[in-house]
């Protein structure tokens, strides 16, 4: 019967190692935006889709600047790039520039409708009834140099407001123009190009991520200049994110080596023997091979971060083959007998880890619950070759343990047990009751993803030179309109637009785009053409025709109707606009308005405050005040956890036992946290989700511990060998660049130290 | 989207004219060129020529003033830091040459053609040449962007006495320059200001 569930598990490994395989030949199917781990917080669809076009918009375009002293060779090297970059299939070149005609291809869109529209300058001087000032600029451009004012303008627009609309339309290069069919910008004899483009791919996906690696490499090496003076800037969540990727595939690599070879080095040292090491890498090896396939099944594409804290897996895999092995060093010398003797343990054991990781699936987090799949399967594919394949494969003998072992195993035991320590026990006491108060009363949490999240610093820098060079700074904020009709979008732009302006006058904000930026509402095209009927043409019109000798009246049709988005659209020179419209249903619709160079998020969120259908949307503050609940939650799922096991442990240690299991690394889940507090570390979710884990492992070893009662050399032997792989594999987390990784680590290192210090409390017996 | 571009020409189309004035065998760096103008608009569909006069100062390297004194007053400073145009006392019209990267290279086109290389104007315009006359006619793709008129015919005496620009439409404008001096700099303190301010 043993015999064949053996076979059976054999097979189901050999089949997990086969589909792996299969899905693993064309590349590793990992996701690596941090996004993809938060939860989907926005029950309002509208926002969600605002949430999500707004990311597309933002996430899937780059602009880059290629910059030279020499125009010429910045230009060659420019439009090599894009030819390059464009030929390998990754990017389309979205944004073409506007040629020579395309402002006139406009222009004629917007003409017909001219007597509605007017610049916001000369709106307001209407409004002042300060047309003088217009008729003056008029004849200024008429007589002064240069002048572009030819018959037909005049004739149509004798007082030239509709150049000056033209004009004041939001200009989408920012710094940049155009400059013979390229994008320029020119910054103290620089000359930069502009290219830019929209991905064809989703730039979190690893396999994108490596195509345009090589074509980005390759567009370089076309870009090249042998004077090596050519400078490129880059701006794209594509760099980040490749950036991140490599370094989380670098950093799950080296953690999980590292890892390996410290368990590796443990084994051989502790159990001069190569059975227990073969053994205990091919527990490892069905763990992960379990719970890899199984999150390939279940998520399609698993997280990046998933690789990352599974590696912390194998730290608590390793431990069922040490304690497995710890029993050579005793008399039992059938396998059979060796894991009679360590299976209620480390059914204990599986059982409460079991918990603390499912507590991790209660939070809503995508990929927390990835993690809690991997790892729980992992735990049970480990477990199960433990207790299926090692009784079969189990040829090592008895042997005596080690003095030095025996010597470094009792002495966390004998803090414990020992008459003459008492007092070192109660200063202890004392000193980790003053570190739970000071650190409690001192501690400071941190739920803004931003300051959790590395990002390479000459990305940052050539995003901020991009920024000042090019003046384009899209904030993540940005409102969202809602209403019944176009008409309406429009005019609450509208209202918008005037709370706005004045910020822009205090710095807190540099600009907006909005629809209405691009076509005024009805109710302002009927108001403009009131302004200028009634506050230009009636008192100057005459008198301008007069002076100029003009025949009166325009020759060319004026619109009776009103301009409408959908005009403009057609032309298919407004692609920001595109953007800007979410929705233009007949009975819904949903705009956004972008924020450029947003310097105070609160002055403009109070800026919406009271417009019906506006809405403030900051989807990182957002994300912040969700880590923040979550953060509270994980709290509370720690104590939850805690109640969970108590039952669990009663049924084989009756409730003062299990409660006396659980005091150990209860405390470590107390004293972990206060002690960072004390170091200056702030408190986050990441911590306190390591916190479960702590609880979830520390309470192994006081299991472990209790089980024994005795203070068994070989048990306290495999308790230290089972803390040392552990923090070796979690511990080395603490190195990671990410900081919720990192602090995910020192977390579980701090912890980890202190539970294994408390557990043998757990003993009920007094030594012999 | 920008909509400088027909005037960042017509900035350009000026500038040449000031290196045609220019007589490379007698202007000397920090020299100045004075003079009056009076402009003629002739506009399709209008009764009568509108026209202007006043006065210009080109200092080479540094800037264009031109100043229309009547029938309305009004100042345009180009420099190569870009173009300001004053009116009534309020400034009506302001353009960066970062905002017209066109208008840099012309400006470099005239240097070349102020230091006597002609030619280098050739990139951008056919020109012909018939004794005084010049006729310079835009290339399709010369190396500009479209420029906002059809011909310009250009008569040159000591300085360049006449300029007639063709447009679209039938339009035409054209100045007659007069009273044109040479004389060593510097500019006026009121010049030089006023050329500062356009670079501001």
């Amino acid at each position: 019967m043993r015999r064949q569930l053996a076979i059976l598990w054999l097979g189901v490994i050999v089949a997990a190692t086969g589909y792996l395989g299969w899905r693993f030949a064309d590349g590793a199917p990992f996701r690596t935006d941090l996004m993809a781990l938060l939860p989907v917080t926005d029950h309002d669809p509208a926002v969600a889709r605002a949430k999500q076009a707004m990311t597309e918009l933002v996430a899937r375009r780059i602009v880059v600047l290629v910059g030279h002293r020499d125009r010429g060779l910045a230009r060659r090297a420019a439009t090599e790039m894009a030819a390059s970059l464009a030929r390998s299939g990754v990017l389309s070149p979205a944004d073409a520039v506007p040629d020579s005609t395309a402002a006139a291809r406009l222009g004629a869109a917007y003409f017909p409708y001219r007597s509605g529209l007017l610049s916001e300058t000369d709106r307001r001087r209407l409004l002042e009834d300060r047309g003088q000032d217009i008729v003056n600029r008029a004849l200024s451009q008429i007589y002064g140099f240069a002048s572009f004012a030819g018959s037909r303008l005049l004739r149509n627009d004798p007082f030239l407001l509709f150049p000056e609309f033209l004009k004041g339309l939001p200009h989408l290069g920012g710094q940049a123009f155009p400059d013979d069919g390229l994008l320029t910008i020119q910054d103290e004899g620089r000359i930069w190009i502009v290219v830019s483009g929209e991905l064809a791919g989703d730039p979190f996906a690893l396999g994108f991520q490596s195509r345009f690696q090589q074509a980005w490499d390759a567009a370089m090496a076309a870009a090249d200049d042998p004077g090596e003076e050519l400078s490129v800037l880059r701006l794209g969540t594509i760099f980040y994110a490749r950036a991140g990727a490599s370094e989380a595939l670098a950093e799950a690599s080296i953690i999980t080596a590292c890892a390996v070879v410290g368990a590796i080095a443990l084994m051989l040292l502790a159990f001069h023997s190569v059975t227990p090491l073969a053994l205990g890498v091919l527990s490892i090896l069905a763990g992960l091979v379990a719970a890899l396939s199984a999150s390939v099944v279940a998520f399609g594409t698993p997280h990046v971060a998933v690789l990352l804290f599974g590696a912390g897996l194998i730290g608590v895999t390793v431990d069922y083959s040490v304690h497995y092995f710890a029993q050579i060093f005793t008399p039992r010398a059938g396998p059979a007998e060796r894991l009679r003797r360590v299976l209620p343990g480390m059914l204990l054991g599986a059982g409460t880890t079991a918990i603390g990781y499912c507590a991790l699936a209660i939070a809503p987090y995508p990929g927390l619950r990835q993690v809690a799949v991997f790892s729980v399967i992992g735990v049970t594919a480990s477990l199960l070759t433990v207790i299926l394949w090692f009784p079969l494969l189990d040829r090592v003998r008895p042997r005596p343990l080690p003095a030095a072992w025996r010597r470094m195993a009792a002495l966390t035991h004998r803090l414990w047990t020992e008459d003459g320590l008492r007092r070192v026990r109660i200063t202890a006491a004392i000193v980790a009751l003053a570190v739970g108060v000071a650190g409690f009363s001192t501690m400071r949490t941190e739920d803004d993803i931003r300051r959790q999240q590395m990002l390479p610093p000459h990305l940052v820098t050539e995003q901020s030179e991009i920024q000042r060079l090019a003046g384009i700074d899209t904030a993540g904020q940005f409102f969202l309109v809602e209403a019944k009709d176009e008409e309406e979008a429009l005019a609450s732009e509208e209202s918008l637009a005037a709370r706005l302006a004045p910020l822009v006058k205090t710095g807190a904000l540099a600009g907006w785009r909005s629809p209405a930026d691009f076509v005024p509402s009805i109710a302002r095209q009927r108001e403009n053409r009131r302004l200028i009927e009634e506050r230009l043409e009636k008192s100057q019109l005459a008198g301008l025709q007069d002076r100029l000798g003009m025949t009166p009246g325009a020759d060319e049709r004026r619109a009776d109707d009103f301009l409408d988005l959908r005009r403009v659209r057609a032309t298919g020179l407004a692609a920001f606009l595109d953007a800007l419209v979410l929705d233009d249903a007949k009975d819904s619709v949903l705009h956004v308005v972008a924020l450029q160079g947003l310097t105070d998020p609160a002055a403009a969120r109070r800026a919406g405050d009271g417009l019906a259908g506006v809405r403030f949307i900051d989807p990182a503050a957002d994300v912040t005040a969700l880590l923040g609940n979550y953060r509270r939650q994980a709290v509370w799922l720690l104590g939850g956890s805690i109640l969970l096991m108590v039952p669990l442990l009663a049924v084989r240690h009756g409730w003062r036992g299990g409660l006396r299991i659980m005091a150990p690394p209860s405390a470590a889940v107390v004293l972990a946290p206060s002690l960072l507090a004390l170091c200056g570390l702030p408190f986050t979710f990441f911590a306190a989700m390591a916190l479960v884990l702590v609880l979830a492992i520390g309470v192994d070893y006081a299991i472990f511990c209790a089980e024994d009662g005795a203070g068994e050399a070989a048990t306290l032997t495999a308790v230290t060998l089972a803390t040392l792989t552990t923090m070796l594999s979690f511990g080395l987390l603490a190195f990671s660049h990410t900081a919720a990784v990192q602090t995910f680590g020192i977390t579980m290192l701090t912890g980890i130290a202190i539970a294994f210090l408390v557990a043998p409390g757990a003993a009920s017996k007094p030594p012999r | 989207m920008t909509f400088h571009r027909p005037l960042a020409g017509l900035v350009a189309l000026f500038l040449l004219i000031g290196a045609a004035n220019a007589d490379p065998t007698t202007i000397q760096p920090g020299d100045i060129v004075r003079g009056r103008f009076v402009q003629e608009r002739h506009l399709q569909g209008f009764s009568k020529p509108l026209i202007s006069e006043g006065r210009f100062v080109l200092a080479p390297g540094e800037g264009l003033i031109w100043t229309v004194q009547s029938p309305f007053a009004v100042t345009t400073v180009v420099t190569p830091a870009g173009l300001l145009q004053r009116a009534a006392g309020t400034e009506s019209l302001r353009l960066p040459v970062s905002h017209a990267p066109m208008m840099s290279r012309l400006y470099q086109m005239l240097d070349a053609a102020l230091s006597g290389n002609l030619g280098a104007m050739e990139i951008a315009f056919a020109v012909t040449r018939d004794g005084n006359r010049l006729a310079l006619v835009p290339l399709p793709n010369g190396g500009t962007t479209a420029m906002p008129f059809q011909r310009l015919d250009i008569e040159v005496g000591q300085f360049v006495e006449t300029v007639e620009i063709h447009r679209q439409e039938g339009d035409f404008d054209r100045i007659r320059f007069s009273d044109q001096r040479l004389s060593a700099g510097p500019l006026e303190p009121d010049e030089a200001a006023l050329l500062r301010s356009a670079a501001r």
